[in-house]
């Protein structure tokens, strides 16, 4: 199926407060998605219904799965999450035995841990970091850890929910690059963050706000709608907001997402 | 800050035996403890010391806190010697049961000074697994205590980053009044309990994405290696204590 | 009221193998009036230097001077309360220190140590929620049921409640979407503009210490790399890439132009301000 993730009319209250309304999304499979909105507008909702820890009514398909009491276990076998404060969701006293973890519920034998603990470590170059306390770590390496233990389970999906605000841009622009390259391998990526400039990475973007979905496309389509992004509170990234800018003063004829090209249009 | 040296005392230096398998480490405590039950001599006990003031050389700890740990023992021992004189028990029983009442807590010590908790609680894992036979389900009980101890250290960060927050805002710990003291507490108290239940939220939420179950059977990845120094130590430490049952029974 | 650090030396945990010497030697003076930010990548030593500043912890050597209260390892300060009432320090996510069941009493707590009639506390809190743009309707709500920008004032305003001459913020802009960002700037420019208070932010955010400081300080591994005001010290791409610090994107632009097409333009504020730039040099 084309999409990964499919909503249909899907309802949900939480707290007597309706958060979803005949609600709709599809996402597809092998993109990498930025889900951008203010804060409250239901971003990280969305992601515990995606993953099933809570439920809703209508109908939620994940990797042609239907969601259901029976296979919401399945379906999370398919997605890795990475959460918003990387302390909270550490576990194990040691990075490697982090890794392990979900290994370790899967009841995979212990050659197989030891390889898998191995390969993610390569991938994503924490190989020295495997004996140390996780939470003695600095910032964007916890980042790293949590990012590895989401992906030590071959999941289709990977999901960040705001999982960058306590980084800087240099560490958060590492992490994007390493996802743009899973991406390249096949793995679909969803980004939840209120940061614009993350939007500079992936190739669709979805505006949220108050529960609904208040714009969705290809990245580029999206950033030239300068007004969409004022309305929902949401600043443009900086180089977006420039060049469109530019354009205005006839310096430019479109919108750039990326510095040194502009640089370039400017000055030909 | 306050980390893992605080808890347990762990004090981190190479050792023989900061290397050995916790379970070698509980195996030999365990027999130490048995030893000094069937050790009712003062010749025995000597010979006990010896062995722990070998395993303490052997550690690399400072003596300091071996020091410490006895100082802290001073009221009961005083409390046993006076005991005993009023009760008029044999000066060589009393000087037995003070050696016992040291000896323990030295050995313990040497178990907590050279093995960080969560190696403890791997050791007591496979020290207990022999009661999974009547159902007790030891691997739960262990990832629990070790899921608990791998917070102690961010607890305890929130908790400091707490009492400074509260002082910023004028709370005086240094009062004497005990309105002052409430508040104090109440300050410290709410904001902890309330971190600590979100955080057991999140945390139970990224466990349970990351399909932990309580139900399902789980691999334990860590293996601490067995070496040849465990096996030496763990055959010393159980033919000794064979020995002195052995001589305490003929006796 | 001066800020000034004389050769302050800061260890953890001295004697024992965890052993951390948090700060080497540091000699600092910050700018009275202004905003003063401090940056340098986590373990830098940044926390523990504002915790100097009212004594929350003391320093292994060297002194502290704040105004006329010297904080030393030797010294001993008279009244500590009245120190802490002249820096208020907002710490990272201010709104987990919440004890209180309603707005009034968690702002009203700052007021604990002063000794004001009823009606001269109600007008203060009043006050700082007017500062942090919130009005008295919220006096008696929950603070816990409120929404993470509306907490995170509140959590400011039972700072500025007690009215320090001197305020620091210890990562401002964590958890805040873009909307409160520009409240938060809005706040710090009123604090400094109208009420003449000496600010000093700590934050990873580049972008937002280029949009609002006058002075700033870089830290490495307990050590002062570099102070000045901000075109000497953000102004510097060289200096902050090679501390791996990232580059406010309005410098980064002008740098990237003079070093790719050998123009320069200097640099600039905000992004109105490089747009002229750009028009003007541009062919």
């Amino acid at each position: 199926m084309e999409n990964i993730i499919e909503f249909k009319n899907v309802n949900f209250s939480y707290k007597d407060k309706q958060i979803f309304k005949d609600f709709n999304l599809n996402i597809k499979r092998g993109s990498f998605t930025s889900i951008i909105g203010p804060n409250g507008s239901g971003k990280s909702t969305l992601m515990k219904l995606i993953v099933g820890l809570y439920k809703a009514e209508g109908e939620i398909i994940i990797d042609n799965v239907l969601m259901s009491q029976e296979t919401y276990k399945e379906i999370r076998g398919r997605i890795g999450i990475v959460f918003e404060n990387p302390d909270n969701q550490f576990v194990a006293e040691t990075v490697m035995d982090e890794l392990a973890f979900a290994l370790e519920n899967m009841n995979y034998d212990k050659k197989e841990i030891k390889e898998r603990v191995k390969e993610i470590g390569k991938l994503l170059d924490i190989e020295s970091l495997m004996e140390k306390e996780p939470h003695s770590l600095s910032g964007g390496q916890k980042e790293l850890v949590s990012l590895a233990s989401a992906l030590v389970l071959k999941p289709k999906i990977l999901i960040l929910d705001e999982a960058m605000d306590m980084i800087d841009n240099n560490r958060r622009a590492d992490v994007l690059n390493v996802l743009t390259n899973l991406n390249n391998l096949g793995l679909t990526v969803i980004n939840i963050t209120h940061n614009s400039e993350e939007l500079l990475f992936g190739d669709s973007i979805i505006v949220m706000n108050g529960g609904e979905i208040k714009d969705q496309g290809p990245t580029k389509e999206l950033l030239r709608k300068e007004k969409l992004f004022k309305n929902n509170g949401l600043e443009l990234p900086f180089v977006v907001d420039l060049s469109y800018k530019l354009k205005y003063y006839g310096l430019v004829d479109d919108i750039v997402l990326n510095m040194d090209e502009l640089v370039n249009k400017v000055w030909k | 800050m306050l980390n893992n040296i605080m808890i347990g005392k762990y004090y981190p230096v190479r050792s023989y035996v900061h290397l050995m398998n916790p379970l070698s480490k509980i195996i030999c405590t365990m027999t130490f403890v048995g030893m000094c039950l069937f050790a009712n001599s003062m010749l025995m006990n000597l010979c006990l010391f010896a062995l722990a003031i070998l395993m303490i050389m052997n550690s690399h700890i400072p003596v300091k806190y071996f020091f410490k740990t006895i100082k802290s023992l001073r009221f009961l021992l005083l409390f046993t010697f006076i005991l005993n004189l009023i009760l008029d028990v044999y000066f060589e029983t009393t000087l037995i049961m003070m050696s016992r009442l040291i000896l323990l807590v030295l050995y313990t010590s040497i178990l907590t000074l050279t093995t960080p908790p969560s190696e403890i609680t791997y050791g007591l894992e496979k020290f207990l697994s022999p009661l999974k036979v009547f159902h007790i389900p030891v691997n739960r009980m262990a990832l629990s205590i070790s899921i608990a101890l791998r917070f102690i250290p961010t607890v305890l960060d929130e908790a400091n980053k707490i009492l400074k927050s509260q002082a910023c805002r004028g709370i005086d710990y240094n009062s004497s009044k005990i309105k002052d003291k409430l508040v104090a507490i109440k300050a410290l108290i709410v904001p902890m309990f309330i971190l600590t239940i979100k955080r057991a939220d999140t945390l139970a939420d990224a466990m349970e994405v990351r399909l932990f179950s309580i139900y399902n059977k789980r691999t334990n990845f860590r293996q601490n290696p067995w070496g040849v120094y465990d096996s030496y130590m763990v055959f010393i430490h159980v033919s000794l204590l064979v020995i002195l049952i052995v001589r305490s029974v003929m006796i | 009221m001066e800020i000034k650090y004389n050769n302050v030396t800061y260890v953890y945990n001295d004697k024992t193998p965890l052993k951390k010497v948090a700060l080497k030697n540091i000699n600092l003076t910050f700018k009275e009036g202004k905003v003063n930010a401090l940056i340098g990548t986590s373990g830098s030593g940044k926390t523990t230097l504002i915790e100097l500043m009212n004594s929350l912890l003391v320093p292994t050597k060297g002194e502290v001077i704040v105004d006329k209260d010297v904080i030393s390892a030797k010294s001993r300060i008279k009244n500590i309360n009245a120190l802490r009432r002249k820096v208020g320090i907002v710490f990272q996510f201010p709104e987990e220190q919440f004890f209180n069941l309603t707005v009034k009493k968690e702002i009203e707590f700052g007021l604990i140590s002063f000794n004001y009639r009823i009606s001269e506390k109600e007008k203060r809190i009043s006050d700082a929620l007017k500062m942090v743009g919130l009005d008295d309707s919220y006096l008696e709500r929950d603070p816990f049921k409120l929404s993470n920008g509306e907490k995170r004032k509140v959590a400011i305003a039972s700072i500025l409640v007690f009215n320090p001459k001197i305020i620091v913020f210890d990562e401002p802009t964590i958890g805040l979407d873009y909307d409160s960002k520009k409240n938060l700037i809005k706040l710090i420019r009123l604090l400094k503009n109208r009420y003449n208070k000496t600010i000093i932010i700590i934050s990873h955010d580049i972008d937002f210490v280029h949009s609002i400081s006058d002075y700033v300080v870089l830290l490495d591994n307990g050590q002062v790399i570099l102070t000045g005001d901000k075109y000497d010290t953000l102004g510097n791409p060289d200096v902050l890439k090679r501390f791996n610090l990232p580059v406010p994107k309005v410098i980064e632009f002008s740098y990237k132009v003079l070093k790719n097409k050998g123009i320069k333009m200097g640099y600039r504020d905000d992004l109105n301000d490089l747009l002229k730039d750009i028009y003007r040099y541009a062919k």
